[in-house]
């Protein structure tokens, strides 16, 4: 009789027992290695971690996100959704784990009220991930465990048209401890429970197969199910990331280039810098005396045709420069089309100071408030 | 949270507008357009029983 690597004693195989060219690769069972088994060196698949800015360092909207309403989006990606308008503050903190840059900062504001993140998966992003077994995972710590003592988080699926998913998950918040009930179409693929966040860093995961029928989109929620919380306390989360594993493996780094380039698709946008009126937003001509037609060019196609809003727009022209404000976003009527360029008209603020066929650059104030910003969010 | 939608008409175009969109902090200008999350808002909204201001095309 033949052994591989050595005869079968009391003691347990060890590493130094599988010696080279006995196991071969083909005798490894395909699903036998699994991504935690793999070296730290070499587990970053690219792109494995379904979620964008899972380590918010994107902030494009800014920040500090103060008195959001329910259903917003604040740092890239990321939905707040609580009972209530202004339940937290936002920010982009830097309490941070070790060798990580920022956190979601969730400060109570209203008391005694549920509040979570939330971020939804783009339909085309879903492909692979439908079906199979996934695990959300994340960092979190609270400022204290007093009130916040009940943390949860879900991963989700929305069983209705792609892409046109219902973002204000929650239709009733619930006792506490009572898992919030989600909106049609919205089903928990995990059983939620409390996590029992504590006042250091913590990894914590859940793992769930994605196999509620029809699912055209994935979101993960993570939330505090608190009902008597205190004001100032703060909730931090990081890295979170949604893999298909059947468990949590690192959380996977993008560089910062790469990863506000993907958070573009959704959202893009050009502030204002003190002191300089020099911010160039775009360029276009004007159609008559009161009407120029702008063509804004985001860095990356847009998911979809987006909205459009603006504070400190300047029409320049040789001699000077008008304030100016939107007045309508042109749309390409075709639905399928990832724009790059997105037409929009303006108008002046008063007056007819341009020429029809004038050729015109659009600039924003010297304010960090002046803006203009493209939303083609979920 | 929609506070009260405009259809705007596009000047130059014929029967093509967009709408304005005044939530209690922010103006937006949204396309008419289905996939923008914003239009699908205000399907809602006009499912829910409210009315898009329209003064017509000049």
């Amino acid at each position: 009789m033949s052994y591989i690597g050595r005869q079968p004693t009391a003691a347990a195989l060890t590493a130094s027992d599988i010696t080279d060219g006995i196991i071969s690769t083909a005798k490894i069972a395909a699903d036998a290695v699994t991504v935690p088994k793999l070296d730290d060196s070499i587990d970053h698949i690219n792109f494995k971690n379904r979620l964008i800015n899972g380590d918010m360092a994107v902030a494009q909207r800014g920040t500090t996100i103060t008195a959001p309403n329910d259903d917003t989006y604040h740092l890239d990606r990321w939905l707040i959704v609580s009972d209530g308008n202004d339940a937290v503050d936002i920010t982009q903190s830097s309490t941070a784990p070790t060798n990580q840059l920022y956190s979601c900062a969730l400060d109570v504001e209203t008391e005694d009220k549920k509040f979570g993140i939330v971020q939804f998966i783009e339909n085309k992003n879903c492909t692979g991930l439908i079906g199979q077994t996934a695990t959300l995972s994340f960092k979190a710590k609270a400022s204290a465990v007093d009130k916040l003592d009940n943390v949860k988080c879900a991963i989700i699926s929305w069983s209705s048209t792609a892409d046109s998913v219902t973002s204000d998950i929650v239709s009733a918040w619930g006792a506490e401890g009572t898992n919030p009930t989600l909106a049609s179409n919205l089903t928990y693929e995990n059983t939620p429970a409390n996590l029992n966040v504590t006042t250091s860093w913590v990894t914590y995961s859940v793992s769930a197969a994605i196999d509620t029928s029809s699912t055209t989109n994935v979101a993960v929620f993570i939330w505090s199910d608190v009902t008597d919380t205190t004001a100032g306390q703060f909730l931090y989360i990081t890295d979170v990331q949604l893999e298909v594993a059947a468990a949590a493996s690192d959380f996977e780094f993008l560089p910062y280039d790469v990863n506000l380039r993907r958070c573009q698709r959704y959202c893009y946008v050009v502030n204002g810098v003190v002191s300089d009126e020099t911010t160039l937003a775009a360029s276009g001509f004007a159609t008559s005396t009161s009407n120029l037609k702008i063509s804004i060019s985001s860095p990356v196609p847009l998911r979809a045709y987006p909205s459009v809003s603006e504070a400190g727009l300047q029409g320049n022209v040789v001699g000077g420069a008008e304030p100016v404000s939107l007045n309508t976003v042109q749309d390409n009527g075709n639905t399928t089309f990832s724009p790059n360029d997105v037409v929009v008209n303006l108008i002046p603020d008063s007056g007819t100071p341009f020429t029809a066929g004038q050729s015109l650059l659009l600039r924003l104030g010297n304010s960090t408030s002046d803006n203009l910003k493209l939303d083609a969010e979920l | 949270m929609i506070g009260s939608v405009e259809k705007i008409y596009i000047e130059g175009e014929t029967n093509k507008f967009c709408f304005k969109v005044i939530t209690n902090s922010e103006t937006w200008f949204v396309p008419n357009n289905e996939a923008n999350k914003d239009y699908q808002e205000i399907q809602k909204w006009i499912a829910d029983g409210n009315t898009v201001i329209d003064e017509g095309e000049n």
